[in-house]
């Protein structure tokens, strides 16, 4: 899109829009994945709003087929949104919920304080028998699931929105524009604090700071690393705090935003439905 | 600082100036990249609070709540949303440690003293603990699929209940790594030259007067 | 149309000594440029700060006297208001982004943004001011991810679209290097013909000085000179604390030995016509060049085992860039100076010399061991590395116990670190500072802070990034000759620099590095001599060397060899 903008004779013919979603270099700053599915057209709040509702849910039933069954179709619906959508959110899946998976079976398996019924049990060497227990792995199936679905359901939102378009949502919807800035800098921060930190340990090894050294001095060392990327990043800040100053950041009054983000019909009825079927499931539990 | 109107929050020490908000992505990063630098000198500690600390120290306990309930935000989009319950545990330290600050516990002028940071580690691992329990025991039931799952195992197999093998847990892994952090973040604020400490972390660290 | 005036204005901050400038008294007419100069901590970054009022609306402080700008006194208005009237350019290129924006239109949108404006107004004043500074074609692109040059036009964008008549630029190319200036400074030079007021700090005069209308100097906090640059630059004893052009400096010259000029030429092309009547046939004269010339200290070089060797070094980054490709050259002693574009490879070559990289090919030996055979904190003992940024080593409450961290790390006895940090600390100039935190110095003071503490290690290789970027003229001169003297015991100093100046005056020798390859390996002459390969790097010779061969001289290096031409 940058062509229209350079290209361009005339002064405004640039779809800001599909200018700062489809900029090169996102991919690694963030999880967004760029698309033009209906979930990524979805005003991000009622993502977030929906996700919340089905989290909530996926916490209040009492069995683990209830979130298995949002697992599955919430992943189903991720899948829509497109191939690469997909696969980050089966990334961190596989990397977050598979470790989790593990050791939820095998510890709950084993030792759920509230085991009775033997599921299988093995007969293994040295310590002569291990029995998985039917109550433990039930627990461990609706931990595991209930979790999945917190996931899917936030990474779902996540990938398919552009997170300067969650800010602007946000404020449209009288978050503040502080709140706004503060997550947009802490997320563009952290890889250059990183690259910061990269270059301040070459620097102090550089003068003889050991990093095989033993565990007190290489505490020390930390305090070696950290002392300068604040204080730079504090005097990094002076001058920060002073352009924002200059450029209105703490004017009162209404403000506009580069981005225009919609929110439609389906998004209304979308965050009612996730209210309803919140309350209902409350009311469900509640009665029952 | 000028041009910001003088609200409630003033009286809990540090106001939200430009600054304070400028500081705020700060100790996110440090949050971060801090608990990426014990992996790089081989630190077997998370060290995973000390930019909440700092910024409680310099900046007071509402700015560095909301720094910490950032960083488990930030950390659900770039790690893993299921950093974000988490949020809660990094808000309370800031409030508690931030609390302190105001009340001059970081305010070290001679040897005695260092008792007062004893003090502030001590609540700060209490509170720790105390915030991330209920939260591991009901949205986790205790399993994190990390390293101190094999801790909560050994109670569980030793035939504690799931709340008591969870706090056994915290209670031997979190204060020796919140202890380290209150240490640590100490230092690192007291080597902030004066001039470039927000007006809060003037008077909670006040070393000439 | 904004006119700004200073009456007997006095401030000191209230965490700093004594007072940063008194008894401003001025006046700047609007439409003017006006260039501010002098050394370091005299109070040009105060004398800023306190047109857009952040002095004293942020910073604490006791305010005397007043600051109007057009109908406005800055003691009442907010740094919002007088936004709207000035815009303020800093140093640093990157910390004056918000560092909220994905896109480099957002940033330049985030200050409309605050102000309310209809979408379309924003997004046309965005790309008008983009359009504006030349960088339209960086619209899209992640602001975190620019070079110096182009973030700063960034901001300088930024600036622009709030629609302010007065620019303040503090330092606005200090930081960058040659390529990027050469581009700020374009774009500041044409902001008077487009009716902005422009106020502009800089130690680099030879650009700027053409431009201007007035040239103020600033010496402890006041105004010591104040003028049009040629009469400035003709005042007795300027040259200790400005840096006058060199082209200056030639007319001045050129009226010593007697001949009639129409004074201080403050462009290299006038500086050439200037001479060109003046300048004997070099055919006939000096064949070949003066081959030895007194002033050049070509030749230190000792023979024998060199201290640092490559042999076919490479390096490949992860991701596949090869930043160094198959480097070979051994350095003995004396002082090497490394030239060339960023991105040619030059700190990733020596950060080869102290084993930070290992080389992905080849291999690299200190004083006979292998980089690879050793750690970083071995190594130190043999090569002392000071990196460009002093923020990223400083983190000790005083100058002193700053010097001393590398000397405690290498575990130095107790007599034998006094005596280096001593040493280090007298030779950098930081005796009045010792018990100072490093902090509260300026960053040109900073930086020989993190040389002295590299220099106190006492290693027989010293490494220095950048030494001299934003020095002023007596930091550089000091700077110079602290490695002048680590040459005469014997040492092995590699600079880093985009400051041919400097590599001009100090180095022994030259090595100019190309897309990680050496191109030109020679005495400064020799190397100088080659612009056509140089400039395939984007380094161009020193003015006085461009002089000369536009005259059809051979390769000079000083101003003294210059007028061995000149009759």
């Amino acid at each position: 899109m940058s062509d229209g903008a350079t290209a361009g004779a005339g002064t405004t013919d640039v779809d800001v829009e599909a200018l700062i979603e489809n900029a090169d270099g996102t991919d690694s700053l963030f999880e967004y994945r760029p698309g033009s599915s209906v979930l990524h057209r979805l005003n991000p709040v009622t993502k977030l709003v929906a996700s919340g509702a089905l989290i909530l849910i996926a916490f209040l039933l009492p069995t683990f087929w209830g979130p298995l069954a949002l697992t599955v179709g919430l992943f189903v619906l991720v899948a829509t949104a497109g191939a690469g959508v997909a696969r980050s959110v089966g990334t961190v899946l596989v990397a977050v919920g598979g470790p989790l998976a593990l050791s939820l079976v095998l510890v709950q398996g084993l030792f759920y304080p509230q085991n009775e019924t033997v599921l299988v049990s093995l007969a293994v060497p040295v310590i002569d028998r291990l029995a998985f227990y039917e109550e433990g792995i039930e627990f461990a199936l609706l931990i595991l699931f209930r979790l999945t679905v917190l996931m899917i359901a936030l990474l779902g939102a996540i990938v398919t929105t552009h997170p300067k378009k969650l800010t602007v949502a946000l404020m449209e919807k009288g978050v503040s524009n502080k709140i706004a800035y503060v997550f947009m800098a802490a997320l563009q921060f952290i890889p250059q604090m990183q690259t910061r930190a990269k270059s301040i340990l070459d620097a102090q090894q550089a003068r003889g700071l050991d990093t095989s050294a033993n565990l007190t001095s290489r505490v020390k060392s930390y305090v070696a690393l950290m002392a300068p990327l604040l204080i730079g990043t504090l005097i990094a800040t002076e001058t920060r705090a002073l352009a924002l100053e200059s450029r209105g950041f703490t004017r009162k009054g209404e403000r506009t935003y580069l981005l225009d983000v919609a929110d439609t019909g389906l998004d209304r009825a979308i965050r009612w439905l996730a209210g309803l079927a919140l309350i209902a499931v409350i009311v469900w539990r509640l009665v029952l | 600082m000028a041009g910001e109107s003088q609200t409630m929050t003033d009286r809990l020490g540090g106001g939200f100036t430009t600054l304070a908000w400028v500081l705020i992505p700060v100790a996110v990063g440090i949050n971060v990249v801090g608990g990426a630098l014990t992996n790089a000198l081989r630190i077997p500690l998370f060290l995973d609070v000390i930019g909440t600390l700092l910024l409680a120290i310099l900046a007071g306990p509402l700015v560095a709540a909301v720094g910490g309930i950032l960083t488990n935000v930030v950390l659900s989009v770039v790690r893993s949303p299921t950093m974000l319950p988490f949020a809660l545990t990094q808000a309370a330290i800031a409030l508690v440690a931030g609390y302190l600050a105001m009340r001059g516990w970081f305010i070290i002028r001679e040897k005695r003293d260092y008792l007062k940071l004893a003090g502030v580690a001590i609540a700060v691992s209490a509170t720790s603990v105390l915030v991330s329990w209920p939260i591991l025991v009901w949205l986790f039931g205790g399993i994190t699929g990390t390293a101190p799952d094999v801790v909560v195992a050994a109670f569980l197999a030793s035939g504690f209940s799931t709340e008591l093998a969870v706090l056994g847990s915290q209670l031997v892994m979190e204060p020796v790594d919140k202890i380290a952090s209150v240490v640590i973040a100490y230092f690192i604020a007291k080597s902030v030259p004066e001039r470039y400490r927000p007006s809060f972390g003037q008077r909670a660290l006040a070393r000439d007067r | 149309m904004t006119h700004i005036t200073f009456e007997d204005v006095t401030w000191g901050y209230r965490t700093g000594e004594g007072r940063a400038v008194s008894n401003l008294d001025l006046e700047i007419e609007s439409g003017s440029f006006v260039g501010i100069t002098g050394p370091s901590d005299a109070g040009k970054s105060t004398f800023c700060r306190l047109i857009p009022g952040y002095v004293p609306h942020y910073f604490d402080g006791e305010l005397e006297g007043s600051v109007r700008v057009g109908d406005r006194a800055v003691r009442e208005a907010s740094i919002g208001e007088l936004a709207e009237r000035v815009g303020m350019l800093f140093e640093n290129p990157f910390d004056q982004l918000t560092g909220a924006s994905t896109t480099v239109i957002e940033e330049v949108a985030f200050g409309l943004e605050n102000l309310g404006l209809a979408r379309e107004e924003i997004v046309e004043r965005s790309v008008g001011s983009l359009r504006q500074v030349g960088i339209e074609e960086l619209i899209d692109r992640n602001p975190q991810r620019l070079s110096g040059g182009q973030s700063q036009r960034v901001a300088l964008a930024s600036v622009l679209a709030m629609a302010p008549d007065v620019l303040v630029l503090d330092e606005p190319t200090s930081q960058l290097d040659p390529h990027g200036a050469e581009a700020v400074f374009e774009i500041v030079a044409g902001m008077k013909e487009q009716g902005y007021t422009v106020i502009v700090v800089s130690q680099r005069l030879d650009r700027l000085a053409p431009h201007l209308d007035r040239l103020l100097v600033m010496e402890d906090g006041e105004i010591a000179h104040d003028g049009a640059p040629e009469e400035v630059f003709t005042t007795p004893g300027i040259d200790a604390v400005v840096d006058v052009p060199q082209s200056v400096r030639i007319g001045r010259r050129l009226r010593e030995v007697g001949h009639e000029t129409d004074g201080a030429p403050l462009t290299v092309p006038a500086a050439i016509e200037e001479l060109r009547p003046h300048v004997s046939d070099t055919s006939a004269g000096r064949a070949d060049g003066g081959v030895t010339v007194p002033s050049s200290p070509e030749g230190r070089e000792a023979d024998g085992d060199p201290r640092v060797a490559f042999e076919e070094v490479a390096h490949v980054y992860e991701g596949g860039v090869e930043a160094l490709s198959g480097v070979s050259l051994d350095m003995a002693s004396g002082c090497v100076c490394l030239v060339g574009q960023n991105g040619a490879g030059k700190t990733t070559f020596v950060k080869h010399m102290n084993g930070l990289l290992e080389p992905s090919r080849g291999v690299v030996r200190v004083d006979g061991i292998e980089t690879t055979d050793a750690r970083v904190a071995q190594l130190a003992r043999h090569v002392g590395l000071s990196f460009q940024n002093p923020d990223d080593q400083l983190f000790h409450d005083s100058v002193e116990a700053e010097v001393r961290y590398g000397p405690k790390n290498l575990k130095f006895d107790e007599e034998r670190a006094d005596e280096t940090v001593e040493r280090a600390i007298e030779r950098l100039d930081l005796t009045d500072a010792r018990d100072r935190n490093p902090y509260d110095l300026g960053m040109p003071r900073r930086k020989r802070v993190a040389v002295a503490s590299v220099l106190a290690m006492d290693t027989e290789t010293v490494v220095l990034d950048e030494p001299t970027g934003g020095q002023d003229a007596p930091g550089t001169a000091l700077l110079g000759d602290a490695i002048e003297e680590l040459v005469a015991e014997g040492k092995l100093v590699v600079v880093i620099t985009h400051d041919v100046g400097f590599a001009r005056r100090h180095a022994d020798r030259v090595i100019a590095l190309g897309q990680g390859e050496v191109l030109l390996d020679g005495n400064p002459r020799e190397v100088f001599g080659n612009p056509e390969t140089l400039a395939e790097t984007d380094v161009d010779p020193p003015v006085v060397t461009r002089i000369g061969h536009e005259l059809g001289l051979p390769t000079v290096l000083s101003i003294d060899e210059l007028f061995e031409y000149v009759e």
